[in-house]
Formats: C-alpha cells, sequence, structure tokens
C-alpha cells in the first residue's frame, strides 16, 4: 500500500507508529532487529563469491565470529569486483548502482550497488524523514499529497537523485520544477524557475545538502532583485495567488524601505526542511534565519543509504535499525588505525556506546548490501543513550566531521594527502614542505588551509607570494577534482586558504623531536606545536 | 394509476417486507430503533398511498398522516444511528424532538410549512397531486438538515475510530442523501406533479436491503423460519397478481372461451413460475440477514471442540484444525507451527499437500515476539507495520507473501505460545468479522487441546526415553525387540549389545559426571550411526542395545564396528588427554541366521557380549552355537588390575621412578612412601583390589614430572622465586605427558593430575574442588602432604607426627577432604599404617 492510500485512510498514529516507530524501541529491541538482519546479510554475503573473496573458504557462524574474523575494509577493497559492476559476484541482484567521487582512489568515481530490498527500506526510513521534519511533537506530523518540495539535488547516479523516484512510488509531491525539466536546466536557472513555480504553487518542503541549500535559499534574493528590473517581475508574477502576491508586493516594499533583501520565509512557510552532508552545523543558523524554520539533519551516503535522522528537537540523530548494521570505532583506536594500517581496531556495537565519546563509524550495509565492515569515512559523537524530550531509550549522535585524513567541504569535495600532493606536482610550484587543515572562516565556512615551506633556491629565482600559491594550486584543484571545481561555479566558494611559512619551519619542528603523524589535518598537539614555532618565529622577529 | 400511485405501492410493499422481516426478530436496541425507521417510512409512503386512493376518512387525513412519518423519519434515523455506533450522549435529542414536534403541529393548524396537495384533473378521470410550496417549506429542509448533520456528525466520529462503521454505513448514507434530494426535487417546476419523494424512498429501501444483506449492517437473531419466507414471498405473490389479473382486461373480450382458458392457463403458469422465483430470493435474502452462518460456525466450534477433547495426539489436533478453519471461513490455506523441545516453532501440518515441514521459525523469530505481546487474530498486514517485521528476512517476507498469508493466529494458553496458525487469503472475499470471532474462539479451544496433547506426548516419550541418554529404555526396547521381530521375522533382523569396558572403574577414577558424560557422548554416536535405519536402546547401566531391522550379521557388524572406531576416539581430542581411551565389548546376532525368536536372540547376543569380554575386551562377537559351549560359572572373569596383571608392568614403573631417582633421589623414596599411604588409605576406605592396585602405582609414578623440571631448580636449597615456583608446578602436566604416552598406564592419569588440587578449590592445576577432584587424587594429596610433613629435608627438620596429624585435622575441608582426612589420621594412630622416616638422600625437595 502506497504511503498516499495510508493518508487517505486518516488513521495518523498507525502511520507513525509504522515509519517513526523505531525511535520508540529499546536498546535491546533495536539490538534484536540489528542483528537478526545481520545474521541475514551474512547468510546472503558469505554465500557470494564477494563473501568467497574475503573469508578465502572460511565459514562465519555468528556475529561474533563475523567480527573477528572479517578486517575493517575500505572501498579500495571491493573496487574490482564493483568497478566492473560484476553483479554476479554479488550477495543480490542490484537493480541500481550509485556513483560518487573516489577520494583519493586509483579510479575518479567508485560506485555502489543497491538491491530491491535496500530501496525498499530506503524508501520506508526516508518517508519517516519527511514526517518528522513537518513534527512538532511525537506523533504530530503534516504531509499531503498536494504538497512541493523544491528541487536542490543532484540526480541520479548521485544518492540524492534516488529520492524523487522514491518519493514518486509513495506520494505525489510535486517537485519544482519538475525532475525531467530540472535535470536539463543549469544551476541558477533550476532555482529561479523553482521559486517562481514556488509563487504559484507554494513550497511546503525542501531538503538538500547543507551548503547547497543555503546557496540556494541566498539565490532568492537575488530572484526578487531582479523582479525589480520589470520584463521579468510580471512574467514571475503571472499566476500567483492573490495572497501571495499582496504579500510579496508588501514584503518588496518593506525591504526596499529598510535597504534588506527579501529571504524566503517571507513568502513560504516549509512544513518540513531537510538538509544533509558535511558541515550543517555552519549552515544551519543561517537557514533558519532565511526559512523561519530549522533544518533537519539527517544522514545518507552513496555507500551506506539513508542511515539516520534528527527528530522535532533537532537535538542529535538517530539511526535506522534495519539500514546498516552498526560499529563504532573509539577515537583512539582510530588514531592508532590510521597511524598503522595494519592495526585492526576495535570496535563497539550500539548499545555500548558512550555519551560525549566520539567515534568513526564501520557499517555493514543491510538486505543483500556489498559491503561489510565498511569504513565509510564519518566522525560521530554520540550525545546521549535516552532523551526525555524525544521519549527515547537508543542512542543519537551528531555529525562531527570526515575522519581526519580526509578534508570535505561543504559535502562537494573531499580532499587528500594523495589530492593535495598530486596538484603540487602539476602546479610545479617547488614546495619544500606542507602542512593542511580544515578551519572554518569566521567560524562559519569551511575552507583549506595549507601551510606551505617553498624549496629556498626557487624563493630566489620565483616570484612566489601567498596569493600567486593559492591560485596555482586552485586551478589545479579544480583542474584535478570536479567536485572541487562544481564548489566554485555552484557555491561560489574558493576554499583555499595558504599561509607560506617561513624557510625552517618544518625542520625546527622535527628538531624539537616533534613530526607529523600526517599531513592532512595532524593530531592537535602537534598543530598546537607547530603553530607555536610559527608564531614564535614572527615574535622573534619584531623583536630584532 | 393515474396519480403515480405505483410509486406509492412499490414504496409500502418494500417497507412491508422489511417490516414482516424485522417483527418476528428477537428485539435488542438497535432493532427496535431500525423497526422505527421502518414504521415511520411505512406511515409515511401508506399515508400517502391513502391519499392518492383517496380513501376514507379524507385527503387531508391521510396527507398529516403521511407528513406525521415524514416528520418521525429524522428522528428515527437519528436513534437508530446513535443506537449503531453506540452514542451514548442523547441529550441534544429532545431538542430535535421538540422542534420537529412544534414544527408539525405547526403545520397541521396551519398548512404552511408543507401545504396540502392541490387535486388537478387532467383528462377524463385522470388526476395529480400538485403541491404549491412557499418559501416556508424551507424551515422543514433547515430542521431536517441540522438532525442529518448531527447524524453524519456522529458517523464520520465513530468512522475515525473503527473504518468498520465508515464501510457498514455507506449505504444508508446514499439512502439518505436521495431522500433529500427527492425532497428537494419536488421545488423544481420540471416534476411538477410527480412524487419524487415517494421514488427516493423507493431507493432508499434499495439501500437498506443492500446494507443489510451485503454489508451485514447487523445481524438478526433466530428468525430464519420459513414462515417469514412464506408469508414474505405470499405478500409479493398477492402483489404481482394484482397487477396481473388487472392485467387481463386489457385482453379483447371478444375472445371465445377455451382462448380465455388458455390465457388463463399462462397467466397461472406465470405466477407459479415467479413464486418459486421470488421464494428463492427471499430466502437468499432472509438468510444472508439473518445468523444462519453464525449457527453454522458455532455448530462447528462445538464439534471441533467435541473432537478435540477425545484425542491426546497433537497431529490429530493439528489435522482436524486446518480442517474446520477451511471449512467455516473458507481460507485457502491454513499453516500450523507447533512449539518444539528447542523452543522454536516447527511447521507441523499445512492444509496442501505440498507439506513445509522444514519451515521453521526459530524461538527469536520477530513474529513469535510480536504475537506474544499481542491477543486476538492479528492481520498480516498490521504486522507489517510494526517495527518487529522491520527484522524478518526478505526471504521470510517472499514466502509469506507466496502463501498469501493474511492472517496470524497465535494459539495461547495464559502466557504460553503454543502454536502459531498462518492463514492464506480466502479467495475473492476478505475476512470478516465474524471469521475474526469465530477464529479467535477456535483459538482459545485449541491451545488448550494442543499445549494438553503436547504434555502428554512429552510425558508419554519420557517414559520411553532414558533420561541420561536420550535413547529409549530398557522398558520400551523389550516391547519394541517383539513387535519387531514379529514384524521381520519372515526377513531379517540383527541385535547388538554392547558393553562399555571397564566402565565401573571410569567411574572410580573420573567421578560418576565423566561416566555420564561418557554414557551421552556414546549414545549420540549410536544413535548417529545407526540414523533412522534401527531402534538404539540404554539396555542396563553401561549396555546399549541396537535392533536393527531389515540388517543382515554383516551390515550389522559393519555398523556396530563404526560405532567402536568413533567410541575409541572420543577421548582422543586434546581437551580430553587425561581420560582413558573408551572401548566397547559386543555381541551379535540375528534372525533368522542364528536365532529364531526374540528371546532366544536376546540371549545369544548377551552371551556373545560374555565372550567377548572373556576374550580381553575391546572387541565384538558375532553369535555362532559353538559359543553356547564356552559359558562357564562367570568366575573367571578377567581383571586387567589384579595383581598378576600388575607385576606386568611394575618394571615399567620401576624403569621410570629409576630415571627420576638419577635426577632427584630424594624423589623415589618419596614416592614409595606415598605409594605406601595411600594404598593403605585406599584399603582403609575398603575401595576395591583395583582400585587399590591404581593408586599404588600412581603414587609411584606421581611426580614422575620432575623429570622435566631443571635441576637447579629441583635441587635449589632454600625458597623458590615465584617464576621458579611457576616451572615446579609444570611438574604436574609433565607427568600427565609421559605416562600418557604409555596406554597401559594411562588409569593412573586421574590421580597424579590431581593431586596438587585442594578440596577448596585453591590448588592447581585445574583449581577444581570438592568431589569434582577424583577419588584417587584426593587419597595421593593426603599421602603426599603426610609424608612432605614427617619427612626431613635440608632446608627444614622433619616434622614431629603429632603435629602433622594436627595440621591434618586443621586443613580438613581446607586442604583435604573432611571425609578422608580423619580416616587417614585414624589408620595412623591407630598403627594400621606404619609411619616412615626416611633419611634425607638429597638436598632437594620442594613439593
Amino acid at each position: 500500500m502506497k504511503f498516499e492510500e495510508k493518508l487517505n485512510e486518516g488513521n495518523k498514529q498507525e502511520i507513525w507508529d509504522e515509519y517513526c516507530g523505531f525511535l520508540d524501541l529499546s536498546m535491546e529491541d533495536y539490538m534484536t532487529i540489528q542483528k537478526r538482519l545481520l545474521l541475514e546479510q551474512i547468510d546472503l554475503w558469505s554465500k557470494s563469491r564477494l563473501g568467497q573473496k574475503f573469508l578465502k573458504e572460511k565459514t562465519v557462524s555468528d556475529i561474533e565470529d563475523f567480527r573477528n574474523t572479517i578486517p575493517i575494509t575500505t572501498y579500495r577493497d571491493y573496487s574490482d569486483v564493483l568497478l566492473q559492476k560484476n553483479k554476479d559476484m554479488l550477495p543480490q541482484d542490484p537493480v541500481l548502482w550509485i556513483q560518487t567521487t573516489w577520494e583519493g582512489g586509483t579510479n575518479p568515481v567508485k560506485v555502489a550497488p543497491y538491491t530491491k530490498s535496500m530501496l525498499e527500506t530506503y524508501k520506508k526510513n526516508m518517508m519517516a524523514c519527511f514526517l518528522l521534519s513537518t513534527s512538532e511533537k511525537k506523533g504530530d506530523f503534516d504531509i499531503s499529497a498536494k504538497d512541493h518540495i523544491l528541487y536542490a539535488l543532484a540526480p541520479l547516479p548521485f544518492a540524492t537523485g534516488i529520492l524523487p523516484v522514491l518519493l514518486k512510488e509513495e506520494i505525489d509531491i510535486k517537485f519544482l520544477p519538475p525532475v525531467e525539466e530540472a535535470q536539463n536546466l543549469s544551476f541558477s536557472e533550476r532555482n529561479k524557475k523553482g521559486f517562481k513555480l514556488g509563487l504559484k504553487q507554494g513550497i511546503e518542503f525542501f531538503f538538500g545538502l547543507g551548503s547547497v541549500t543555503y546557496y540556494v535559499s541566498k539565490s532568492f534574493a537575488s530572484l526578487s532583485g531582479g523582479g525589480q528590473k520589470g520584463g521579468s517581475l510580471k512574467q514571475t508574477l503571472t499566476g500567483v495567488s492573490l495572497d501571495r502576491l499582496l504579500k510579496y508586493v508588501k514584503t518588496q516594499r518593506n525591504c526596499k524601505k529598510n535597504g534588506t533583501s527579501m529571504a524566503p520565509k517571507d513568502l513560504f512557510q516549509l512544513k518540513g526542511f531537510m538538509c544533509a552532508g558535511t558541515d550543517n552545523q555552519y549552515y544551519k543558523d543561517d537557514l533558519e534565519d532565511l526559512w523561519g524554520i530549522r533544518p533537519m539533519e539527517l544522514f545518507a551516503g552513496t555507500e551506506p543509504t539513508i542511515i539516520g535522522t534528527e527528530t522535532w528537537t533537532r537535538s542529535g540523530m538517530y539511526f535506522f535499525p534495519d539500514a546498516c548494521f552498526y560499529e563504532f570505532i573509539p577515537d583512539d583506536e582510530m588514531e592508532k588505525s590510521l597511524a598503522d594500517p595494519s592495526y585492526q581496531p576495535k570496535t563497539l556495537l550500539m548499545d555500548e556506546v558512550v555519551p560525549g565519546e566520539k567515534y568513526e563509524i564501520v557499517l555493514t550495509v543491510l538486505k543483500g548490501g556489498a559491503f561489510v565492515r565498511y569504513r565509510v569515512g564519518d566522525m560521530y559523537r554520540c550525545v546521549g543513550k535516552t532523551n526525555k524530550e524525544d521519549e527515547t531509550f537508543i542512542p543519537r549522535f551528531q555529525y562531527v566531521d570526515r575522519i581526519p585524513t580526509i578534508i570535505d567541504i561543504a559535502g562537494f569535495t573531499r580532499i587528500t594527502e594523495t589530492s593535495i600532493e598530486t596538484a603540487m606536482d602539476l602546479s610545479g610550484l617547488n614546495i619544500q614542505n606542507w602542512v593542511a587543515r580544515k578551519e572554518y572562516l569566521d567560524e562559519k565556512r569551511p575552507l583549506l588551509h595549507i601551510f606551505v615551506e617553498m624549496h629556498k633556491d626557487s624563493m630566489v629565482t620565483t616570484g612566489m607570494s601567498q596569493q600567486i600559491i593559492k591560485e596555482h594550486l586552485s586551478i589545479y584543484f579544480r583542474y584535478l577534482d570536479h567536485d572541487y571545481k562544481d564548489l566554485n561555479i555552484i557555491l561560489g566558494m574558493d576554499p583555499l586558504k595558504i599561509t607560506l611559512v617561513k624557510h625552517g619551519t618544518f625542520e625546527q619542528f622535527e628538531t624539537e623531536g616533534d613530526s607529523f603523524s600526517r599531513k592532512v589535518n595532524p593530531p592537535l598537539s602537534e598543530m598546537n606545536h607547530f603553530l607555536r614555532i610559527l608564531s614564535g618565529i614572527r615574535e622573534d622577529r619584531r623583536f630584532k | 394509476m393515474n396519480n403515480y400511485e405505483w410509486v406509492s405501492i412499490l414504496c409500502v410493499f418494500c417497507y412491508t417486507c422489511l417490516l414482516m422481516t424485522f417483527i418476528p426478530a428477537i428485539g435488542n436496541r438497535m432493532v427496535r430503533s431500525f423497526l422505527g425507521i421502518l414504521l415511520a417510512m411505512l406511515l409515511w409512503t401508506g399515508g400517502s398511498y391513502c391519499m392518492r386512493l383517496q380513501l376514507f376518512p379524507s385527503i387531508d387525513f391521510w396527507f398529516h398522516t403521511s407528513i406525521l412519518g415524514l416528520f418521525i423519519l429524522p428522528y428515527a434515523f437519528l436513534l437508530f444511528i446513535q443506537e449503531y455506533v453506540n452514542h451514548k450522549n442523547r441529550k441534544g435529542n429532545l431538542i430535535w424532538f421538540l422542534l420537529l414536534g412544534v414544527l408539525y403541529v405547526f403545520n397541521v393548524v396551519t398548512e404552511k410549512v408543507i401545504p396540502a396537495p392541490r387535486i388537478e384533473q387532467i383528462g377524463g378521470t385522470q388526476i395529480r397531486f400538485i403541491y404549491d410550496f412557499n418559501w416556508m417549506v424551507s424551515l422543514a429542509f433547515i430542521v431536517f438538515s441540522l438532525v442529518l448533520l448531527h447524524m453524519l456528525g456522529l458517523i464520520l466520529i465513530a468512522a475515525k475510530k473503527d473504518k468498520h462503521y465508515r464501510k457498514q454505513l455507506v449505504p444508508i448514507e446514499i439512502g439518505i442523501f436521495i431522500m433529500f434530494l427527492g425532497h428537494v426535487f419536488l421545488l423544481f417546476p420540471l416534476f411538477r406533479g410527480f412524487p419524487t419523494d415517494l421514488l427516493s424512498g423507493f431507493f432508499n429501501a434499495i439501500c437498506m436491503i443492500y446494507a443489510l444483506s451485503k454489508r451485514k449492517l447487523f445481524r438478526l437473531q433466530l428468525l430464519a423460519s420459513r414462515t417469514s419466507c412464506y408469508s414474505i414471498t405470499g405478500l409479493i405473490v398477492l402483489f404481482f397478481s394484482y397487477f396481473i389479473v388487472s392485467g387481463i382486461d386489457y385482453f379483447p373480450s371478444s375472445h371465445d372461451k377455451s382462448s380465455s382458458i388458455k390465457i388463463m392457463m399462462v397467466f397461472v403458469f406465470l405466477i407459479l413460475i415467479s413464486t418459486m422465483i421470488i421464494y428463492q430470493l427471499v430466502k437468499k435474502f432472509l438468510s444472508a440477514i439473518f445468523i444462519r452462518e453464525e449457527l453454522r460456525k458455532s455448530e462447528n466450534l462445538k464439534e471441533f471442540t467435541h473432537s478435540v477433547t477425545k484425542t491426546l495426539n497433537v497431529q490429530e489436533i493439528l489435522e482436524q484444525l486446518a480442517s474446520v478453519i477451511q471449512q467455516t471461513v473458507k481460507a485457502k490455506n491454513v499453516y500450523i507451527c507447533v512449539t518444539d523441545n528447542e523452543g522454536n516453532y516447527t511447521m507441523q501440518h499445512s492444509a496442501t499437500s505440498l507439506g513445509y515441514s522444514s519451515f521453521v521459525l526459530t524461538k527469536s523469530h520477530p513474529i513469535l515476539s510480536f504475537l506474544k505481546k499481542n491477543d486476538g487474530c492479528i492481520s498480516y498486514r498490521r504486522f507489517k507495520r510494526t517495527q518487529s517485521y522491520k527484522s524478518m528476512w526478505e526471504q521470510e517476507k517472499r514466502l509469506f507473501n507466496d502463501w498469501g498469508i493474511e492472517y496470524l493466529l497465535p494459539l495461547k494458553t495464559e502466557e504460553d505460545l503454543v502454536g502459531i496458525v498462518l492463514l492464506s487469503a480466502k479467495g475473492k472475499s476478505e475476512y470478516t468479522h465474524e471469521d475474526i470471532d469465530f477464529l479467535v474462539s477456535i483459538s482459545s479451544v485449541s491451545s488448550i487441546a494442543v499445549k494438553n496433547s503436547k504434555l502428554y506426548e512429552k510425558a508419554f516419550e519420557e517414559a520411553r526415553r532414558d533420561e541420561l541418554t536420550g535413547l529409549f529404555n530398557r522398558k520400551c526396547f523389550f516391547g519394541t525387540l517383539d513387535v519387531l521381530v514379529e514384524k521381520y521375522k519372515d526377513k531379517s533382523l540383527a541385535l547388538a549389545i554392547l558393553s562399555i569396558d571397564d566402565f565401573t572403574l571410569y567411574n572410580q577414577l573420573y567421578g560418576a559426571k565423566e561416566g555420564d558424560i561418557a554414557l551421552q557422548k556414546i549414545a549420540r554416536i549410536i544413535e548417529s550411526t545407526l540414523g533412522e535405519d534401527g531402534f538404539a536402546a540404554r539396555y542396563k547401566g553401561k549396555v546399549f542395545s541396537l535392533i536393527m531391522p531389515e540388517y543382515d550379521i554383516y551390515r550389522a557388524k559393519m555398523t556396530v564396528d563404526k560405532i567402536c572406531e568413533q567410541v575409541k576416539d572420543i577421548n582422543s581430542t586434546a581437551d580430553n588427554y587425561r581420560l582413558k581411551v573408551l572401548t566397547l565389548s559386543g555381541g551379535i546376532c540375528g534372525i533368522p541366521y542364528t536365532a529364531s525368536n526374540a528371546q532366544e536372540l536376546l540371549y545369544n547376543a548377551e552371551l556373545s557380549v560374555y565372550n567377548a569380554k572373556r576374550s580381553g575386551k575391546n572387541t565384538i562377537k558375532v553369535y555362532s552355537v559353538s559359543d553356547e559351549n564356552t559359558q562357564t560359572d562367570g568366575q573367571s572373569q578377567s581383571s586387567l588390575y589384579n595383581s598378576q596383571a600388575y607385576s606386568e608392568y611394575a618394571p615399567t614403573i620401576y624403569a621410570l621412578t629409576a630415571a627420576i631417582d638419577t635426577k632427584d633421589h630424594y624423589t623415589f623414596g618419596h614416592s614409595k612412601n606415598v605409594a605406601y599411604y595411600a594404598a593403605e588409605l585406599a584399603k582403609g576406605l575398603h575401595l576395591d583390589s583395583d582400585h587399590v592396585e591404581i593408586i599404588r602405582e600412581a603414587g609411584l609414578l606421581h611426580d614422575i614430572g620432575k623429570i622435566g623440571i631443571p635441576e637447579d631448580i629441583l635441587n635449589k636449597p632454600g625458597k623458590l622465586t615465584s617464576e621458579e615456583y611457576e616451572i615446579m608446578k609444570g611438574h604436574v602436566e609433565n607427568s600427565i605427558g609421559i605416562i600418557k604416552h604409555l596406554p597401559s598406564l594411562d588409569y593412573v592419569i586421574p590421580a597424579v593430575i590431581g593431586h596438587h588440587e585442594r578440596y577448596d578449590g585453591r590448588g592447581y592445576p585445574r583449581r577444581i574442588g570438592g568431589e569434582d577432584i577424583p577419588l584417587s587424587a584426593r587419597i595421593l594429596c593426603i599421602a603426599d602432604s603426610f609424608d612432605a610433613m614427617i619427612s626431613k629435608r635440608s632446608y627444614k627438620q622433619s616434622m614431629p607426627l603429632e603435629r602433622a596429624l594436627r595440621i591434618m585435622r586443621e586443613e580438613s575441608g581446607k586442604q583435604f577432604d573432611p571425609e578422608l582426612a580423619p580416616v587417614f589420621i585414624e589408620l595412623v594412630e591407630s598403627g594400621t599404617i606404619q609411619v616412615i622416616h626416611s633419611e634425607l638422600l638429597s638436598i632437594s625437595g620442594k613439593n
């Protein structure tokens, strides 16, 4: 039965229990679902040729055995099978292949198979997110087939492209602009069209990457500004209902008077607002200002599918019990394994996490998925094991960031040590030493900060300002990484910051007995030491 | 019929039929309220009919009678709906009653709201009734509309709580709506003179009939008597006859007499045929609204209850359960799973011939946990919307889908879920409330029956089984042997008796617990080797019997040999290295080869076992006639452990003790002393001579492992460091490592491995305590400690005997067995045990 039919039956409580009832599970019941589905997955996976590739004729009898036998995996372990889309080797036949960039991989993209049952689960969990995004309390939701959703998603074969397809199977919510049309429009055209249609039909839902939703929302101001130029205003407002038209005119006048720009909240009243991806915490406040409603964060990815959502309290994400089997690598174990790739970190299960602790997540995709004990590269902090406000008894988490070896900018691009080194090599810059970390501009916008030490000789022979290095590297980042390029094209961001350090800084750092355990996001203690040396040198210079 | 009186006739006829159906019904509030509607309808349509016939006393009288019916109607509908949806608060009814009453009285007096119709002459004799309404008629419409809105509100509220109401009441709502429209149309000039109101009344009657027969609005109890059927049929036929007879007038009167008779015959024939058809239709209608179906269900339930109480066979109960469900509810398929000994729910019966015996719901299955928490017959659709459904495996979902499961019926007794019935779809129709009620009733009956029969079967099975091994017991063996011999006497049957060699000793050495484990392991081996082909029983304590139908001697011997091979391997694993190898002696006899009846078969097989034991054990003998002659009086049963046998091993033991002597002189003297003290204590405990001998040998060999201890530790003067002590403690394991390579001496292992264990469980190497320490080891512990205390060492003087005995008393229950220590002390004090004061032979001696 479609969601829309259930909605027509009118029993809201039944709908809530079906989709959002996982929030009422006890820890024991939650783990029962997790473990039973994992046993199913072990059964399917170990019988497949992919499973046999890992098991090498060994058998796995139970969950403990599975955790002891199978090492933590990365995409590299699957690439030979998945990149060739070798479906005969998979636990179940995929009906869809989803694609994303493979950061620091041997191939530009990585693909993930989706089975029919994975999509069924995806659909149910996605509907739960829709319900929760409109709820103000337990059991309360407001969703209708007459609603409209503003389109801010990448189409298939990217993960976000699944949403319109699955949503259509459940409820006839209309996308603004319609999906087929949106796919042929440029980013800015799509936004303009979306808002124009929104003025006529209304916008009740908005969903996208935190960064993208922010820039789409910002583009609303330019749309309203564009209206002033004459011709298009008439075009835009044709067919708009009288009350919205009056509201538009009134708001426009007020904005003109106050010298401010129009915000979406002035015209639209969203029922549900959802965002996914990284760095959302830095956009949420601004988005709330723009729309008058705080976005609800959820977590979905190419390999894991949709796995977690916040609730009406917006106080942490809960993981769906039937999407993946979750394991958590404690922070110290993660650091050990990053320092020594042969080290097998210990993992905890959902009922073993400790509030306040930071974990790297390890997933086994259920329902015939390919990935087992897969290191997706994301970090979460457990913020509580129960919640009075939500009346829950299962742990909830906050997304922290990618693991330290990856710098993710606004959910668009993932920069690794390899990608920085490749860009530096191609640039021809005579860089002797460098270290990079993710920082936030005004504690709001993410950026990639590279501390660069040039080779002594090149400083004499080449003009080498921070700006020149930045531009050089930016060009090659854009050349190498399409996502980085999109960051610039779509969001207008140039997230690179270069600090040229004095020659000898790295040497001094090492002389003082320290060394960077990794060049990207090194541990805080190492970075602080480095920065102390950096500032010390400057002070010395001042005193001289 | 010119003034549309046929419309009135149709209405009156329909409502009269309905009324006749209801009048003999057993009344309850709901039936009475529905009767109220029917009466109001009759008043209205009947009044109108009489008015149109211009009957006595006057048109005006019948008009007001008809209007009275019309004013009562909304109120009657309201009462019925309130009753139907079980709405208790009826305070507002008085207002409606007064409002309608006042309006009616006002109309009677003034005739302004609904004025009496005007008679209009059309043509010669034809007349029609024309209503001339003014704005005042809207008053009636407003009041009626308000009452109807109230009613609709009640339906909506009830439908929100229970969707059943919405579905059931739709035809009634449509009927009311049509009637309302019918009255509105009266106001339009287009319908001037045509009684649209009465026509809508007819359509309302159709809606009512539909609601009662198809939607089962409500069921009437015990009314479907043939009398009702005859009455209604009679009424309808009368009605038709009236028209038909009046139709005869249309034929020209010039027909001759014979033609008239023919015409009459045709009419009579038509009436006859229509009577039969009408009778069948009425019967169908009545059976649809009366509870004959329920009666059938309750009869089936009664019959089922009666029959299941007569049996204690689970399978029979399940078959009957599936059958009664299929017959009564018409489910396409019924699958029944019943709990087994492990707590899983295995499919024990399915109504299809395909069978799904391999289907199991494991005890942690989400359906089970869901059904344990929920009662009643639960729709699978509802389960699919729960969180428990999330943990269903895809293949399970597919299977349930393929089977078309629609309902889950738990068989529960109090809190116990004894089974589950999975019900597939009914075909085209859906499960009704009555079906569900029936299923719930049948589940409570069958769950008790299944539970009782399961308990009985369990008790019956337990009575046939040996508790320890799970094999059949001796009593069952004898019964089965007779039956099988009788059954296979013309074919072939083999009997094997297998006895565990030296099992008494095994028990004494390792304790009864290890003995039981061995019995269980052997039983599992026999069971798995024999499979479904044969019958295995625990014949006596350590003796098993195997009945092998259709086996010849050769095949029986092969099977038994396989069993013996596996039994030998039981203690060959690393975990069981300290245990003695188990062997079997067996005898085989078969019919018709060497026996002709059960008694002879058993006797011969037992004789063969005896011969196997005599010939050195660990062998299987097939009975032959010559065996008969070898039977003796049983006195010469061999013993491996008599003094003669011991002498065979003495050189080995002395060789080993001499080996340690070269390394540590003290140990050899100590070993001899310990052997003496231990053997004396064993005698004092009245153990048999074999056992005493084993303990003596164990005493001699208990420190043999010291060969592997470095000499600097072994001969170190002064206290050992903790590391050295750990190495020293390893001598126990070393001892076992040496002795286990000498199969003929393996029986001393339990004593040797356990002689440093303490009774309170704080010893080494296994930290076992109490009775878990073999008796021989507990004896050796006392002897070993006593000799250590009273002997002189390089680092200590010999302890006075009294002090040594006092320590033994103090340590009784701690280091030493509290029952053995006093016996030993008494033996020493009484002089039965001679205390040996060894001379210092070496400067070593940490023990």
